[in-house]
């Protein structure tokens, strides 16, 4: 069985490429566009990893983490924070919220996310 | 005893004193040649005193004898102070005492007995004679000799506590000049005070106010009869940041009196009388006066619109940074599927397409280096030292920039003296520092060139060191290559890229890190550029954001 990845992303482009090279990688791909929306189908759908920004509508990435880990407790799920923030703060509370990983979009490549989603999945 | 007066001015004042009409000594010395005329049974008696070697009398002031020269006188040398008892001038065996004329009164008996100041300077006689011959008793020389006493005590009494009194009288009035002086400096001081913008207080060295301005009144809510004598720490409740109430040990102006020396507290919270609490800077000096403190002053700033704008900027730049990425993101995932799978595109395509990744790619380092920048110019910067070994650091770096080395064909020599100790410096901070000098030198040598890293301990400092043999850097615009955004001209001409950003942000970092920065160089020979950190390491920094 394929793994199933949740891509929480405002940006429907960033959907749109994240999806591909994911699929491409053999994932299965869920994807919402705010944090609402992202949490109910966390919910449902049982991901094996979380995509998440942080700047999005309705729920923002940060209360997101709060409210699913309430409800899902951590070191479940792996929750990788994709976003361009990159303020000390943002990184310390995602991370304090149960975040594992805090990327920033430009620093990272298509390949070099894919490899760390394998990574992530290999260690949990 | 007045000292240090030359000898004539106390004789002056005395004999003035003496002579004076109405003076001091007038009813003393008119009671005593009264008096002693009376004892003694005699028909003339009186006081001489000398001057300026003439004789006065007193009584019989302004009589015809009153200045006489001392040369007509019964006692013609000052200098000699015996007692004088005489009881025929005529029949004077020892002719010392020349027959004695007062006026028309020819005097056959006289007896005087000299006084004088201090037992130093004879100032004249108490006398007693007659125009008949008699014996003067044992007893009427008695009577003379305390008299004479007497009158040398009145004497010193009356004039030297007069002198005294006048030089006092001077001091006196220096002292209430002086005194005036500061009491309108203290007022003019007050005036000031109360009108400038800071909040002030004052207190004694108990810690107690004792004054206050109207800026300090109005920002906590206070009447002056509220807080004036009350202790300024109970009355200015100051608070931490994270809202815990400050430590008596921790009160700046506690300390400030404590240790004797200017006390700051950057950024703290008052509670106004209202409840409320509001930011601020606060300074508490000691105030000294002859090496005693005798009380402190505070200085209290409201930081609140400072941390207000601060603030917003913060905002702006990570909402601006954030703004800017967001673009920039899409367009490198979007051309790294193209160049991923670029079936259908022709050699010239796909080098385009490269192209614009590699903008794309500048443009993304420009913003990051822009927000690494602004968050270092306003110190937000964590500063976070460990023990780091600078050859693997400097090993790991080349590394990275294998590719490029290759590229161009360098030959990179690194040379790391074996003194260098680990220092306890930021590893990401100091790697960026290293990756900007060798990418420079990288970026500036020509094919087949040679960089050269080399470390080593000079004085108490790490010097590290990149030399290349590249462009160069022209004189002309030596002094500007650690400017924002400058590049010089001969390599914007040849190398296209490069922000201009590297070297200013370099620069901020070393600094930051309590080090210096420098570089020789000559155009077309190359440039050797270094930076210094001290052996014994950075201090750590608090901030708020981490450099990437």
């Amino acid at each position: 069985m394929n793994k199933k990845i949740l891509i929480i992303e405002d940006e429907q482009q960033i959907i749109s490429v994240l999806s591909r090279v994911m699929k491409k990688a053999g994932f299965e791909v869920i994807a919402a566009k705010d944090g609402k929306e992202g949490l109910g189908k966390a919910l449902k759908n049982n991901p094996d990893l979380i995509l998440l920004d942080i700047v999005l509508p309705v729920m923002d990435g940060i209360t997101f983490l709060e409210k699913y880990h309430k409800t899902v407790g951590e070191d479940k799920v792996p929750v990788i924070v994709l976003s361009n923030l990159d303020s000390a703060d943002k990184i310390e509370e995602s991370i304090k919220k149960g975040a594992s990983d805090y990327l920033v979009k430009t620093n990272w490549t298509l390949k070099d996310i894919v490899d760390k989603v394998n990574m992530i999945l290999k260690e949990s | 005893m007045v000292s240090g007066e030359p000898e004539n001015n106390i004789e002056n004042s005395v004999f003035k004193l003496l002579h004076l009409d109405d003076g001091p000594f007038d009813s003393d010395f008119d009671a005593i040649a009264t008096i002693v005329k009376d004892i003694t049974k005699t028909s003339y008696s009186g006081i001489s005193f000398y001057h300026d070697n003439k004789v006065f009398f007193r009584p019989f002031k302004g009589g015809v004898l009153d200045g006489i020269p001392m040369g007509e006188y019964f006692r013609s040398d000052q200098k000699n102070s015996e007692i004088i008892n005489i009881n025929n001038t005529i029949a004077d065996p020892n002719n010392k005492f020349k027959p004695v004329n007062f006026g028309e009164i020819e005097i056959r008996s006289i007896a005087s007995a000299p006084f004088f100041r201090y037992d130093k300077q004879m100032l004249g006689e108490i006398f007693v004679a007659d125009k008949i011959e008699r014996d003067f008793s044992e007893n009427d020389v008695k009577y003379l000799k305390y008299f004479a006493d007497l009158i040398s005590k009145i004497i010193v009494l009356k004039v030297d506590c007069r002198l005294e009194k006048n030089v006092m009288q001077d001091k006196y009035n220096q002292i209430s000049r002086q005194y005036q002086t500061l009491e309108e400096e203290g007022v003019r001081s007050q005036a000031m005070l109360k009108d400038i913008g800071d909040a002030l207080v004052a207190t004694d060295n108990s810690g107690n106010i004792n004054f206050v301005n109207d800026a300090a009144l109005t920002a906590m809510g206070y009447e002056s009869m509220e807080v004036m004598g009350k202790s300024f720490i109970k009355m200015f409740r100051i608070f931490n940041k994270d809202g815990k109430e400050v430590e008596s040990n921790e009160n700046p102006l506690r300390n400030a009196l404590f240790f004797n020396k200017k006390v700051k507290s950057n950024e703290c919270l008052l509670l106004k009388k209202s409840g409320d609490q509001f930011q601020v800077s606060i300074t508490a000096t000691p105030v000294i006066f002859y090496q005693r403190t005798i009380g402190g002053i505070v200085v209290i700033r409201d930081i609140t619109r400072e941390k207000d704008v601060d603030r917003m900027k913060t905002e702006f730049i990570s909402l601006a940074s954030h703004q800017l990425r967001t673009p920039l993101s899409s367009i490198k995932w979007l051309v790294e599927l193209l160049l991923d799978d670029y079936k259908g595109m022709n050699e010239e395509q796909i080098q385009i397409v490269k192209n614009v990744y590699e903008s794309n790619q500048r443009m993304i380092d420009l913003v990051d280096g822009l927000l690494n920048i602004s968050r270092i110019e306003s110190g937000r910067i964590i500063i976070e030292p460990k023990a780091t070994n600078l050859k693997t650091l400097v090993e790991k770096i080349v590394g990275e920039l294998t590719p490029k080395i290759i590229e161009k064909e360098l030959k990179v020599n690194i040379d790391i003296a074996n003194d260098v100790p680990e220092i306890s410096v930021d590893p990401k901070l100091i790697s960026n520092v290293y990756l900007n000098f060798l990418t420079n030198s990288i970026k500036y040598s020509i094919n087949k060139g040679q960089v050269n890293v080399k470390i080593y301990i000079k004085d108490s400092d790490v010097i590290s060191e990149v030399k290349d043999s590249g462009l160069g850097i022209p004189k002309k615009q030596q002094a500007r290559v650690f400017e924002k955004f400058f590049r010089a001209d001969n390599v914007t001409r040849v190398v296209t890229d490069g922000s201009g950003l590297g070297l200013y942000l370099t620069k901020l970092i070393v600094e930051a890190s309590g080090g210096k920065i420098g570089f020789e160089s000559e155009e077309l020979k190359g440039s050797t550029f270094w930076f210094s950190v001290p052996i014994a390491g950075v201090l750590p920094k608090k901030g708020e954001v981490s450099i990437e």
